[in-house]
């Protein structure tokens, strides 16, 4: 700090005209172009739906008043409940395997020394974020496929003699969304791995832990909150996705977002809308679900 | 190099070949003669070009998608760092409600938020125009850009913008002369990921879009639903090669760390 007598009293002002000058009114103020949007849009949109949910439905004529009738019809049809099911089932498969690829991916390009090699690393891993989902929906469908070019190479090496079937099931859109998932689970673990500072390994290893201990004593306690920070992102992206599993499940694979489509198209525009919260309320309910988890496990480490 | 090193090597390795092996196969497939991808390709020709060019609807679904991305990436940037300035800077009662509320569009499910968003806009008055589509994608990129921008936010010192203040420039004069131009890296990466995710957007559109109002996502959607010949690998080819031409210059001018600028900020917030 300089120490001109001078600028003293000048000083002491600073703080006071700051309190001043920041007041009250830019902290909401700056927050407005993003909340009226938001409020109006999202949390409108949302509105909307409830509301819609809640409307007399009959032989495609959406009525006015408030009932429950969509959401008893959702709870008595078994097929639903399937299909949420399968939605659910597929969002833990979808971010577990996605999470469980990117930590140690993460954990490489954050040890990799060359600049140039990392970068080349992470434009890679950023490049399926440039191409459409759609795209990549195709270019599985090219691999997938029953005489695709993994089914081709299969047997070609006499590993098997019929082509698997892949596509329009469960492994193809496992896979796409896994790719699709792949990039958002990277980046977030990237930001915690950084963080997990050198001096707490070196300070295990001089202890003399073996390297899975270092891990799973130092390295994974100190990300587990990027992992949980990756495992919401990636079960939120699979649960509402629709576009890949409509294409690579082929009608095969239904997911609650298909349904919700489908329903739109029917005009039973309260059920879909019923579905739509459904989804909602599992993401939810997952995400507080895990949240809980890690707080727990959190303190019986420590 | 011990054992530890090499496994992490090796799924690097693998995740990368797993990432990029579909966009290759795209590639090659727009050059095959086959309609059914057939492979190896038993020839190579640029007839799935010609018949791209033959489509009318493509081009002009892409300039809006293109307009619109345009649009909704700067305004989600624009309103996205004002709110990560006022919430990495200040304290105030409903702080975290707030919060909150910006990071909420990306739990929330797309589909209800598309489907939501339909039935708001049809009663609004506002179903079919573009500005209906920048606003969805406004809210669907607030996330983005206020985890990328306050992430950064929260490494810069505040000591430069408290310098300025001292020197007696005003605090907004002071974030835009000290603050603003150490941001300049993760202003853009917020832009060029919100563009992207934009331009990509099919989950909630999908509801959105007026039937002639398709944006390119959504057209190439429903044609990949009724055909799957190789037109959309030259159209996805043309796309991945502008693209990544787009990426490279980011990278080049603004360095990696725009793009390694990426990841989620939040952790480094609590």
């Amino acid at each position: 700090m300089v120490q001109t007598t001078p600028t003293a009293p000048d000083r002491a002002a600073t703080p006071a005209r700051r309190q001043r000058m920041r007041g009250v009114a830019p902290r909401y103020l700056l927050v407005l172009p993003a909340l009226v949007p938001l409020a109006v849009i999202f949390l409108g949109s949302l509105a909307q739906l409830a509301e819609l949910g809640l409307r007399p439905y009959s032989a495609g004529r959406i009525g006015t008043g408030v009932t429950l009738d969509n959401v008893r019809r959702f709870a008595d049809d078994p097929y639903t409940w399937r299909v949420l099911g399968d939605t659910v089932t597929l969002g833990v498969i979808c971010a577990v395997l996605a999470v469980a690829l990117a930590y140690p991916m993460a954990l490489a390009l954050h040890r990799m020394r060359s600049a140039a090699l990392r970068s080349v690393a992470v434009f890679l891993i950023f490049s399926p974020l440039l191409t459409s989902v759609v795209v990549r929906a195709y270019g599985w469908n090219v691999l997938l496929g029953d005489g695709g070019v993994v089914n081709r190479f299969l047997i070609d090496i006499g590993l098997i003699e019929t082509p698997l079937r892949m596509m329009y099931g469960f492994p193809a859109v496992v896979i796409a969304m896994v790719h699709v998932l792949l990039p958002f689970a990277v980046f977030p673990l990237l930001g915690v791995v950084a963080q997990v500072p050198a001096s707490a390994i070196a300070a295990a290893h001089d202890l003399g832990a073996n390297r899975h201990q270092v891990f799973w004593r130092v390295t994974f306690p100190l990300t587990r909150y990027g992992v949980v920070l990756s495992l919401q992102l990636c079960f939120a992206l699979t649960v509402s996705a629709f576009a890949t599993p409509a294409l690579l499940g082929g009608g095969r694979v239904q997911v609650l977002s298909g349904l919700v489509y489908t329903n739109v198209g029917a005009v039973d525009w309260p059920m879909a809308a019923v579905q739509s919260y459904a989804l909602l309320f599992i993401a939810l309910a997952l995400i507080g679900v895990v949240s809980v988890a890690t707080r727990l496990t959190g303190r019986r480490r420590g | 190099m011990n054992r530890n090193r090499t496994f992490t090597l090796t799924a690097l390795l693998l995740g990368l070949a797993f990432l990029v092996t579909p966009l290759v196969f795209v590639v090659v497939n727009s050059f095959n003669d086959s309609g059914y991808g057939a492979w190896p390709p038993p020839g190579w020709s640029l007839r799935w070009y010609e018949r791209l060019a033959e489509q009318e609807g493509f081009a002009q679904a892409a300039l809006r998608s293109l307009g619109i991305a345009v649009v909704a990436a700067l305004a989600a940037v624009v309103a996205g760092t004002a709110a990560a300035v006022s919430l990495t800077r200040f304290r105030y009662p409903g702080r975290g409600l707030v919060e909150s509320l910006l990071l909420a569009p990306l739990i929330v499910p797309k589909v209800a938020i598309g489907l939501g968003a339909f039935i708001l806009f049809l009663q609004a008055g506002f179903y079919g125009s573009d500005g209906a589509l920048v606003g969805l994608h406004l809210v669907l990129l607030l996330p983005f850009t206020v985890n990328i921008v306050g992430g950064a936010l929260v490494r810069i010192p505040l000591v430069y913008e408290q310098a300025a203040r001292d020197l007696g420039a005003g605090p907004v004069r002071a974030f835009v002369s000290a603050t603003l131009p150490q941001l300049r890296r993760s202003l853009l990466a917020a832009y060029v990921l919100c563009f992207m995710i934009s331009f990509d957007e099919v989950d909630a559109t999908v509801f959105v879009v007026s039937p002639d109002q398709l944006t390119l996502p959504v057209s190439m959607y429903q044609y990949l639903q009724r055909y799957q010949d190789p037109t959309l690998a030259a159209l996805s080819t043309i796309l991945i090669g502008a693209t990544f031409a787009l990426v490279a210059v980011v990278m080049a001018t603004a360095g990696t760390s725009a793009v390694s600028g990426l990841h989620s900020g939040k952790e480094r917030r609590r």
